[in-house]
């Protein structure tokens, strides 16, 4: 007789979600919505007792209660019990009030348990269409989907047993619920690229709520402020380039936004948004030279402008690659720029001919207009970075690898160990001069430069 | 997996492929900012600081190796760490890894 443990599944999860890279099978929402609502139920049974909130005793387990009760709108409740009216709010898209008022018409019953008005998670259930996934299905998602089932079962099982002392600690369900997000936040993404495109606004949410809650669980994001704000303001991924262009500048900026907001941000993460900000203005070029609206004679010193603005931004990403603050990236950010930089790069592969524009469903000034607020958020973050940068090399929490540095003794220990030391504070010009100069150019790209029709970039852009 | 090669190892040994696939990327870019291929570095960097936490090892490879076939190695340094342990998000790096494939396919033309 063999046994499957716990243990067995999550190895066979993990599988499954590798194999999902190289698997080029087309999906559908049906098989979707039932590794959404599976995963969601596995999570609820990963926080074990206290699912309702009570039991928040430790700060792991607090952060992985407030992960998990930020889950984007769950496609159905767990049905096996009953909620408060405030946490019966997680499960209803109504306001407060709306559900308020249908307790009160009678609409929803309740009924009272120790003085508080409790809801039946039955009835708060309007998705009773989907089902589990058959388990004969041999595409990797819905074996992934009946994994998660099994799995959810049998920490069900265990935890409700009569009798059995609660055996997960607080880090084995938080590494149990870290790979449930990883394998959601491929789901999504597998959904996104080969399932049905108008149904993808939920596939997205639920992927970049989970890629954030990596982050989160694993202690590198800054706080949980995310997931709630994350579904509220989630944006579709759009059916053409432009309406894909719009979507990932937004997601990005906010992305980028965050990481900078963080006490010391990393270099890796100024570097990329320089890195990102080259892209930026060799697309915006490209729309340019595409745009019926552009003047031909005000291309000549656009292109100077952009070009020596995209040479600065190179230079100051050289420069931050040089140094580090030792601090780690958030993977929403990772992905938020990955997904920009898929998008700028379609765009500024574009065809001349509008025939195939309009195939790809790009629109040029629509695109051009797309432009304007990300680049003056570019300038921003670069004067952030600028900011940041300089106050870490005050405070000597800027470091270079030792092996950049000369051959004394002094030296020699950190640089056969791989350190890394403090810039000297007397290198501070040569961190932050380049630096300076993008943040200074990419600021006088006004709007007018990205504009549809814009006359040339500023004057200022060549000194 | 080689028995002396821990996770954390072939995390490293991804990573470094990551950085040698991101100096092809640069030569492909000519230095030219405009080039598509000189913001796929940055992406190639970023994934790679993600990713390892240190120098690395450094992987035997002949010089020639490019972008595609640094890639392709780090994928499977990444699939030779055993499903379920290593770190929780093994599996989310290795989805990366394939979009950064096709990304540089596509750029490639191949």
């Amino acid at each position: 007789m063999s046994t499957t443990t716990g243990r067995d599944l999550i190895k066979r999860a993990d599988r499954l979600a590798r194999e999902l890279s190289q698997c080029g099978l087309p999906t559908d929402t049906e098989l979707w919505e039932s590794l959404d609502t599976t995963a969601y139920r596995l999570l609820r049974e990963l926080i074990g007792p206290g699912r309702d909130d009570v039991g928040a005793c430790t700060r792991g387990r607090s952060t992985l209660l407030r992960v998990i009760h930020g889950y984007p709108t769950p496609l159905r409740p767990p049905l096996d019990c009953d909620f408060s009216v405030t946490a019966a709010m997680r499960f209803v898209t109504i306001s407060r009030d709306e559900l308020n008022r249908r307790i009160k018409e009678g609409a929803l019953s309740t009924r009272v348990v120790n003085g508080m008005r409790r809801v039946n998670a039955t009835d708060l259930d309007g998705r009773t269409d989907i089902t589990a996934t058959d388990a004969a299905d041999p595409h990797p998602l819905a074996r992934l989907s009946t994994t998660l089932g099994v799995l959810a079962d049998m920490v069900s099982e265990e935890r409700r047993h009569p009798g059995i002392i609660d055996g997960l600690s607080d880090e084995a369900v938080r590494d149990a619920s870290t790979r449930v997000m990883t394998w959601l936040a491929i789901a999504g993404r597998y959904v996104l690229r080969h399932g049905p495109i108008e149904n993808g606004e939920r596939p997205l949410a639920v992927a970049q709520y989970a890629e954030r809650s990596i982050d989160t669980l694993g202690g590198t994001a800054p706080s949980i402020a995310g997931p709630d704000a994350l579904a509220a303001g989630i944006s579709t991924p759009g059916w053409g380039l432009s309406e894909q262009l719009d979507s990932r500048l937004l997601r990005w900026a906010s992305a980028a936004g965050e990481e900078l907001k963080r006490t010391i941000p990393s270099t890796q993460v100024m570097a990329n948004i320089a890195s990102i900000g080259t892209l930026i203005m060799a697309t915006t070029h490209r729309l340019h030279t595409l745009s019926p609206s552009t003047p031909a004679e005000a291309l000549v010193a656009m292109t100077s402008d952009l070009r020596g603005a995209a040479g600065a931004l190179k230079e100051a990403e050289a420069t931050w690659n040089r140094v580090t603050t030792l601090q780690p990236q958030g993977r929403a950010f990772g992905a938020a720029s990955f997904e920009l930089f898929d998008t700028l790069r379609k765009v500024l592969a574009a065809p001349a001919e509008l025939e195939k524009q309009s195939r790809l469903g790009l629109d040029v000034n629509e695109s051009l207009r797309s432009l304007q607020r990300p680049a003056r958020d570019l300038a921003r973050f670069l004067e952030q970075s600028h900011d940041a940068t300089r106050a870490c090399l005050n405070s000597e929490l800027l470091f270079a690898p030792a092996r950049g540095r000369d051959h004394s003794v002094e030296h020699l220990h950190s640089r056969t160990r791989g350190d890394y030391l403090p810039v000297a504070p007397n290198t501070a010009n040569d961190v932050l001069e380049p630096i300076e100069r993008a943040a200074s150019l990419t600021l006088v790209l006004t709007v007018d430069t990205i504009a549809p029709g814009a006359a040339r970039a500023s004057l200022a852009v060549g000194r | 997996m080689h028995p002396h090669q821990t996770p954390a190892d072939l995390i490293e040994l991804a990573a470094a492929h990551l950085r040698l696939a991101a100096v092809d990327a640069a030569r492909r870019s000519g230095g030219d900012p405009f080039s598509a291929w000189h913001a796929y570095t940055g992406q190639l960097d970023l994934a790679a600081a993600g990713l390892g936490k240190g120098p690395g090892l450094m992987p035997q490879v002949d010089d020639h190796t490019d972008v595609l076939t640094h890639l392709d190695l780090a994928g499977r340094a990444l699939d030779r760490i055993p499903a379920g342990d290593g770190p929780a998000d093994v599996a989310l790096w290795c989805w990366h890894l394939s979009e950064l494939q096709r990304a540089a396919r596509e750029m490639a033309g191949v």
